[in-house]
């Protein structure tokens, strides 16, 4: 039962995104939120059923060959669950809001006709991103992985400009380019030496084989989650409507690299310390960048995506302890991310709001927030506060659990610069979010005659991620404990 | 939410808290949850007499918020403190008047009251650093809530101040003291770590207190905020005390070293006193003053613990929480009856005294306050600093000896600032317009605190119930009677008492010269603030430069000669980014271009030339992975 919902999950979207290529208007709003809403309600049907079925990982096989072993299947774990729900969740209320923001009122976009294509992307997007959560094969994840690229390509570059088309080019070219090193590496291995494309056949791998895939998913994973060498696409991809940067930014691409990663950490098995020190080295690396870069950031999006980098980072610290074996570092990193999705799609939903109301994401020409857009002001303050690590956002715990990973771990001299790296992040962070409140929130009105308006749904999206930020390290918590390896480090 | 455990009482002061924090969702008025924060604060007391007599142990919330409490007589003593002044205050605070952003306030104040009530009470370390974060941030949103647009910059320093030294060490050090458990009353963590734990671990009490180097935020926040909310944040110096003492009294083991530099932070903060004699305002005044209390517990705090488990030792960690607690309620009172000042819409100054109170009961009731802070026998701060500079005295190290001299030549100023108050009040004020009534709970709060002051300093056995079972868990020997402990050793505490007395004296006739001649006598001192304060701010103007100049290039396209032209972020906005990615990788990206334009030529449209590449790479693989 739970594996036709999880089919149903991700073939909703994708179907809709198919036909919603073909029309527009009312019709595809209806169309469009219809499906992600379909599939939000089949992931939370499913949560309740794999919950209540008491299982630890139900396994489902949907094509298997001689020569091949598994090539296509799905596995439902807590992991796979949790991130899939996160994924629904946030795909909806991003696509909710993203209805009235690709409307004709949107001051800094005024949109209207053509919406169609974009939601036809996103649809395709969410879809594509739920296959990948759950898919059980390397082939499963590339496909999906493509796939993902592709609405990638497709939502950045909507708005046709210059800009957004090499914007565009570029999130699809970086990624693809990890998925060549890591996936076919991983596909090749595992049609020559397993004969087998599943997930569960990488534990037996030849230990001289297994940290140099590792090392090509890894180069994947960090191509999609904008790390060290290759982050720029992801502060480019801003050119994307708003609604696409949040899901791109908050429950897709940047954290389907990390989730690959997590995922093939799950089954591969013990891997040497070398992988660690270079993981060490990397994040440590992509850690540097966002902080340097936060001072000097005035478009509000561009700011959020400088975070995103080290958001992903973290992430990424989690991953480097995880591949010493140490669970926590893996349910660090899990819930990280699913506190991540709620409180960057906050940020991104509250800048949306600024092209919506104001028509800017200059954050010079923004002020006042308190008095002509309250609750957009609010939600901006929680947002900065929040990526900044402080309670009681739930991001503040995640990164608490990220912390306690290191105790395990203290006798790696190289454990401490990544940590240090993500605190001196969230110092420097608060120090430009708390200046951004100042003058955006509390600041004298400098828009002066502009008549500020905003929209019921825009206000209901806001407030319910921000409730959701707050709350969901709460809810996720039992599944993130229940998260574990199964390759038997 | 609740569970009927040994811990109800804190149970239900976190509850009253809570209503209080919600209360103004029902009326947009901060005072509706003030009879909510009276009985939190209630609650609080009666948590801090069951620690005193029994102790408490339980658990309050569940699921991850789950939190152990265990309320020991040390826990207790510091926690009576909070409940007295989170009393008073918030009485005060009925009758006060005052526009905040009602809410936020409401949140803000009986947040901080319940964080406290908690930071105290835990017995787990990550707990701990959980409330030590939301104090911070409470505290923060309760400048917010009150100051203006000046004051925002104060709350935006605070909070940075906080994270990157109380907060981040904390962080760093919870996985080092997790490889030993991170029970607080664990045995310690591993002996390899534990110079980076003192390390770590120093720095978070200190910030709390408003020791320096991380004294400057107590100055400018005082000034901002309202006066009645000024004691509780006195209060929270406090807690840095407490978490000093329960970190290295019973967590870590014992670095003599440590207590030196303990003492001499202690030491240094004390020299703020000059810059309250200098100081006209009075909130900013009493500021300095309060910096100077707590370098004095922290003097006696590192004394003790360079002399742990002797006499000695026991007498100079009596006087600093004998110091502790008086400076929290005679700083109070002094706090409440600036707020009176403030409530008639004055700002607090020399003159603003005169103005309002001259002849008034008010005015009564601050000098005794104001002479209890200067240490006049036989008054508050006499009492506690006879009980330090007699531990000094017995000590004979010549270390402590030194810094404590430094300290008894600063006692010469706290009543020497008050006589120039008066001084200056007496020469240069006229009284214009008196204050009339002052309301009944400003009166009551101020006169409470001032007579507690006096009662408390004269009948000093009158803490006994709350402070020797404290002293008695530190140092886990019986304490002596109260008589014993002052008269330790005959020839110390004579002189101890000759030289508050000798102090006093010089005090009255320092605070009768002329402000500006006693400045230049105090130059050199100035000069060596002044040189401190040159100094952090050529560390904050290099690293400023260094970015600008070394950093910037390098993550933006900035011609050099435009470079010099750049003196912070904000002149660097509208240059183009730098991708260190991009031009690490440009040469391919260039052969990638180079082919992308060669194809776009023979191809309509690029970006479907794009798609039909996905889809076919797309359909190549499942037929591989298929067919194959």
């Amino acid at each position: 039962m739970v594996g036709e919902l999880v089919t149903l999950t991700f073939t909703v979207p994708l179907l809709a995104g198919l036909i919603l290529f073909k029309i527009d208007g009312k019709r595809a709003d209806i169309l469009m939120i219809g499906s992600l809403f379909t599939a939000m309600i089949t992931q939370f049907a499913l949560d309740y059923g794999y919950v209540s079925s008491g299982e630890g990982l139900i396994h489902v096989v949907y094509l298997k060959t001689q020569s091949f072993g598994e090539v296509y299947g799905i596995i439902i774990d807590p992991m796979s669950v949790l991130i899939g729900t996160v994924v629904a969740v946030a795909g909806f209320i991003f696509m909710f809001y993203g209805m009235e923001y690709m409307s004709e009122r949107n001051l800094g976009h005024p949109g209207g006709r053509g919406r169609g294509l974009f939601y036809a992307w996103m649809a395709l997007f969410e879809g594509a991103t739920l296959g990948f959560v759950y898919s059980s094969t390397f082939l499963g994840l590339l496909i999906f992985f493509e796939v993902m690229g592709l609405a990638c390509w497709g939502v950045v570059s909507y708005y046709n400009t210059r800009e957004a088309r090499r914007a565009g080019f570029k999130a699809f070219i970086i990624p693809n380019v990890g998925a060549m090193i890591g996936f076919y590496t991983a596909i090749g291995i595992g049609i020559t030496q397993l004969h087998n494309l599943s997930l569960f056949s990488l534990s037996h791998l030849p230990p001289s084989v297994k940290p140099w895939l590792f090392l090509a998913i890894l180069i994947a994973g960090y191509t999609k989650s904008a790390q060290f060498p290759t982050y720029s696409w992801i502060p480019d991809a801003m050119e994307a409507p708003t609604p696409a940067s949040a899901f791109l930014h908050g429950a897709a691409m940047v954290e389907m690299g990390v989730y690959l990663v997590a995922r093939v950490l799950q089954f591969i098995g013990p891997l040497p310390l070398w992988v660690f020190y270079f993981m060490a080295v990397m994040v440590s690396l992509t850690l540097l960048i966002p902080m340097l870069n936060y001072p000097v950031q005035n478009d509000a999006k561009r700011l959020l995506a400088y975070s995103t980098v080290a958001e992903a980072g973290i992430m990424f610290v989690g991953l480097t302890f995880a591949s010493l074996g140490l669970r926590i570092g893996l349910q660090a990193s899990m819930f990280q991310l699913t506190a991540h999705a709620f409180i960057k799609g906050l940020g991104f939903l509250t800048a949306g709001s600024f092209t919506y109301s104001l028509g800017t994401l200059d954050l010079r020409k923004i002020s006042s927030l308190q008095e002509t857009l309250p609750v957009s002001g609010f939600s901006w303050a929680v947002a900065l506060l929040g990526l900044a690590g402080l309670p009681p956002m739930a991001i503040a715990f995640s990164k608490g659990e990220l912390l306690m990973s290191l105790g395990e771990a203290w006798t790696h001299p190289l454990a401490w610069v990544p940590v240090l790296l993500v605190l001196a992040d969230s110092v420097v962070f608060l120090w430009v979010g708390t200046k951004w409140i100042g003058r955006n929130v509390f600041g004298r009105a400098g828009l002066g005659g502009i008549e500020v308006r905003t929209h019921p749904v825009i206000t209901a999206s806001l407030i319910t991620l921000m409730v959701l930020a707050l709350v969901s390290a709460y809810l996720a918590y039992p599944l993130v404990e229940a998260i574990g390896f199964y390759g038997g480090v | 939410m609740f569970y009927p455990t040994n811990a109800a009482p804190v149970e239900f002061a976190v509850l009253s808290f809570l209503l209080g924090s919600a209360a103004p969702l029902f009326r947009r008025d901060f005072r509706v949850s003030l009879p909510f924060s009276l009985l939190g604060s209630i609650l609080t007391m009666i948590t801090a007499f069951y620690g005193l007599s029994g102790g408490i142990r339980g658990q309050v919330f569940n699921g991850i918020f789950r939190t152990q409490v265990n309320v020991d007589p040390l826990s207790a003593f510091f926690t009576f403190i909070l409940g007295l002044v989170g009393f008073l205050s918030s009485v005060y605070l009925l009758n006060y008047e005052m526009k905040p952003r009602h809410l936020t306030f409401a949140i803000a104040y009986n947040g901080t009251l319940l964080s406290a009530l908690l930071f105290l009470t835990t017995e787990n370390f990550e707990k701990m650093i959980l409330f030590y974060e939301l104090l911070a941030l409470l505290t923060f949103a309760l400048i917010l809530s009150t100051v203006v647009s000046g004051g925002r910059n104060t709350a935006r320093n605070y909070i940075v101040l906080t994270q990157l030294f109380g907060v981040v060490p904390l962080l760093i050090a919870l996985p080092l003291t997790h490889t030993a458990g991170s029970s607080l009353g664990g045995t310690g963590a591993n002996m390899a770590v534990l110079p980076v734990l003192y390390a770590l671990l120093l720095l978070p009490p200190l910030v709390r207190s408003g020791v320096f180097p991380f004294h400057t935020w107590v100055p400018r926040v005082y000034r901002r905020v309202p006066s009645p909310v000024v004691p509780v944040l006195i209060v929270l110096e406090g807690l840095g005390i407490y978490m000093m003492i329960r970190l290295f009294w019973f967590v870590l083991p014992f670095l003599r070293p440590l207590g030196y530099v303990i003492a001499f932070l202690g030491m240094t903060s004390a020299f703020s006193i000059l810059y309250s004699f200098s100081e006209i305002r009075l909130k900013r005044k009493f500021a300095y003053h309060s910096v100077m209390d707590v370098g004095l517990s922290y003097f006696a705090l590192g004394s003790a613990m360079v002399f742990h488990g002797s006499l000695t030792g026991r007498i100079l960690l009596i006087g600093a929480l004998f110091h502790t607690l008086y400076q929290s309620v005679y700083k109070s009172s002094i706090f409440f009856g600036l707020g009176a000042i403030e409530h008639y819409g004055e700002e607090p100054n020399v003159c603003s005294l005169r103005k309002l109170f001259k002849g008034h009961v008010m005015a009564f009731l601050m000098s005794i306050s104001a002479f209890s802070m200067a240490g006049l026998p036989p008054l508050a701060a006499f009492v506690s600093k006879w009980l330090i500079y007699q531990g000094a005295f017995m000590s004979g190290d010549t270390l402590v000896l030194m810094m404590f001299f430094a300290v008894a030549f600063l006692g010469l100023f706290p009543f020497a600032s008050v006589v120039q108050v008066r001084r200056l009040n007496r020469d240069l004020c006229k009284r214009e317009l008196g204050a009339g009534n002052v309301p009944l709970l400003l009166r009551g709060v101020v006169g409470t605190t001032a007579m507690l002051t006096v009662l408390l300093s004269v009948l000093p056995v009158l803490m006994g119930p709350i402070i020797v079972p404290a002293l008695s868990e530190i140092t886990g020997s019986p304490v002596p009677s109260f008589g014993a402990l002052f008269m330790a050793n005959v020839t110390a505490s004579v002189i101890a008492v000759l030289l508050l007395t000798g102090t006093a004296y010089l005090g009255m006739r320092i605070g009768r010269i002329p402000t500006d001649r006693a400045s230049e006598l105090l130059l050199i001192f100035y000069n060596i603030g002044d040189m401190l304060a040159l100094t952090r701010d050529f560390i904050l103007e290099t690293g400023r430069r260094a970015y600008v100049t070394c950093v910037l290039p390098v993550i933006k396209y900035i011609p050099r000669y435009e470079l010099p032209l750049i003196r912070d972020c904000d002149d660097a906005f509208d240059y183009p980014v730098r991708h260190i990615d991009e031009a690490m990788f440009m040469p391919i990206l260039r052969l990638i271009s180079g082919v992308s334009e060669r194809a776009g030529k023979g191809a309509p449209d690029m970006n479907a030339l794009m798609a039909v590449f996905a889809v076919v790479f797309a359909l190549l693989i499942i037929f591989l992975g298929v067919v194959m």
